[in-house]
């Protein structure tokens, strides 16, 4: 038996570690992008750990998690821009706001969908689908693929009503996009039509009936979700092309028609809602996560928000009386950041709220807040008011896929 | 563990003899091979750890044997703020411990000093990260312009 061998001395212990390809890549992955990014100057040997497909493969090993979020500034004149809020605790520093310019598109870009890394976006023109073209933009390392058009889409006029990005690095390098586009065989029908990266080819799948709202699809789990305001979920099972229902969590029998969705998103493999009803105080709500066998719903955090109310005066509207039938606070979820963290960890999980003139993080776990942006002075905020919808936000994510 | 109290003898570069418990000792994968596939009386020489350092990641072992055990009277947050302290030294034992628990792969405690260097280094510019590590810049400045220029936009919009 030989003897164990390994670090030599003291003064060689830095150097070791710096050429050692497993220390380095255990550290690597743990980097945000940001630092990936940068770090790729340090040497070429750095930048060939960091380039190689080894280390993209280590790096999808480990758990999905958005370290910001882009949010979309309503447009002044015709370029969309858009906020870039990181969710590092670190000191809150002047975002950066910009247009996306990955390719030149004189429409401008739109971002339809944030899924694990990569961005869906698309031409940002109104004038139908003539002229659209949708991209699938990796915003850490900047590639960009342009979809190649369907042939068929010249022959009948149709209109798109939905277009979801179906993408898991875990599972596959792979991606898919959904089209929600209408039916050449029947008026009160939808039909999928799917474009596949393995493949490059596009295919027709199911027809569905009109009822879900196909505008806004979430992927979790390899199936995408569509909400509906009254009735039954609607999951859509990438995979097999196989669709199944998935009942609504149970509202109270008052809020009838009042619903209102505040949330509906993923984060690390699970799917989250937010109902709030028009008619009730929204001081109080409950954070609904899908079950793992996508039967329904269950009650996963109770929030309660009078606190934050009370710290942030600007929530409410100042000639709205507490004996006000009418209980209403603003606030906007922008999304909400589950799973172990390793570090800074200890805050998870957590929702991301703009609160008028702010965006903040509040930690389901102990309640307290923490600014992320202050958006004076030149916020445009009003007492009362949100100037960001839910649907503006989408979580920036680390992947060096495709 | 209770009852199984075998100890194992462990040499260091320094020559100090270490009387292990076996629960210890076995967190590293390379020792629990050696041992298991060596002779169990003998001594084994962890050659180029010194004394200080093993002595320390030993108490890093013992810390998480006794939790898993129930014998430390401790909260997870507890251990979390335990470790959090375990890693407060100098950079050169920092690196040592790395490389130490690479070498004798001890996962738990390569995840924590790793960790602990990403927190040191994320924020770096890479002129800072070479000083850190001691890394030669083999790019020519045009190199390294081209390969800043390359992702130039995605450098931007990341920096905040």
């Amino acid at each position: 038996m030989g003897k164990l061998e390994f670090s030599n001395s003291y003064t060689e212990s830095t150097e070791l570690i710096g050429y050692n390809d497993d220390i380095l890549m255990n550290v690597l992955i743990r980097l945000p992008g940001k630092s990936l990014m940068r770090f790729r100057n340090v040497s070429k040997h750095w930048l060939s750990l960091i380039s190689s497909p080894y280390f993209s493969c280590c790096l999808n090993q480990i758990p999905i998690f958005p370290s910001a979020i882009f949010l979309r500034v309503q447009p002044s004149l015709n370029k969309l821009k858009y906020h870039f809020l990181s969710l590092d605790r670190n000191p809150v520093r002047e975002p950066s706001v910009r247009s996306f310019t990955f390719v030149d598109d004189p429409a401008g870009i739109r971002i339809l969908q944030s899924c694990n890394g990569l961005l869906l976006c698309c031409s940002n023109n109104r004038l139908g689908e003539y002229n659209r073209n949708y991209y699938i933009y990796n915003p850490t390392t900047h590639q960009y693929t342009t979809l190649p058009k369907p042939d068929n889409r010249t022959q009948s006029p149709n209109t798109i009503f939905g277009v979801i990005l179906a993408f898991d690095p875990l599972k596959s390098a792979h991606y898919k996009v959904i089209f929600v586009r209408s039916s050449e065989t029947s008026p009160h029908l939808y039909q999928l039509e799917i474009y596949s990266s393995e493949t490059h080819q596009w295919s027709f799948s199911s027809e569905i009936s009109k009822v879900n709202n196909f505008s806004q699809g979430v992927y979790c789990c390899g199936g995408i979700h569509w909400r509906n305001n009254s009735g039954p979920f609607l999951r859509f099972d990438v995979h097999q092309e196989r669709f199944q229902e998935i009942p609504m969590p149970k509202i109270p029998d008052d809020w009838d028609q009042q619903t209102k969705c505040r949330y509906f998103g993923e984060c690390g493999g699970r799917l989250h809602l937010i109902l709030t009803s028009c008619k009730h105080s929204t001081r109080q709500f409950d954070v609904y996560e899908m079950k793992n066998d996508f039967s329904g719903w269950f009650v996963k955090y109770r929030v309660d928000l009078n606190g934050l109310i009370s710290a942030n005066p600007k929530m409410t509207q100042s000639n709205c009386h507490a004996s006000d039938h009418w209980d209403y606070h603003a606030f906007t979820v922008l999304a909400i950041v589950v799973g172990e963290g390793s570090g800074q960890g200890s805050s998870l999980p957590f929702m991301v709220l703009h609160v008028p003139g702010k965006v903040i993080t509040y930690s389901f776990k102990d309640k307290t807040s923490t600014l992320l942006h202050d958006f004076a002075p030149d916020c445009t905020d009003i007492e009362g008011c949100t100037t960001f919808e839910c649907d503006d936000a989408y979580p920036y994510i680390t992947t060096l896929a495709i | 563990m209770g009852s199984t109290s075998t100890k194992i003898k462990l040499r260091t570069s320094d020559q100090k003899v270490f009387k292990v418990e076996e629960a210890v000792v076995v967190q590293s994968l390379t020792i629990k091979y050696f041992y298991e596939n060596g002779c169990p009386s003998s001594v084994i020489p962890v050659h180029s750890v010194s004394s200080d350092i093993l002595s320390k990641i030993l108490d890093y072992c013992k810390k998480y044997v006794n939790f898993a055990a129930g014998k430390e009277d401790i909260s997870p947050e507890e251990l979390y703020e335990w470790d959090a302290n375990f890693v407060k030294v100098d950079q050169n034992t920092l690196f040592n411990l790395i490389l130490v628990g690479n070498c004798l792969k001890i996962d738990s405690l390569l995840d924590l000093t790793c960790q602990t260097i990403v927190n040191m280094i994320k924020g770096k510019r890479p002129e800072e990260i070479r000083t850190t590590f001691n890394i030669k810049n083999d790019y020519t400045p045009e190199a390294e312009e081209a390969v800043r220029r390359e992702k130039k936009w995605a450098f931007d919009m990341l920096r905040v």
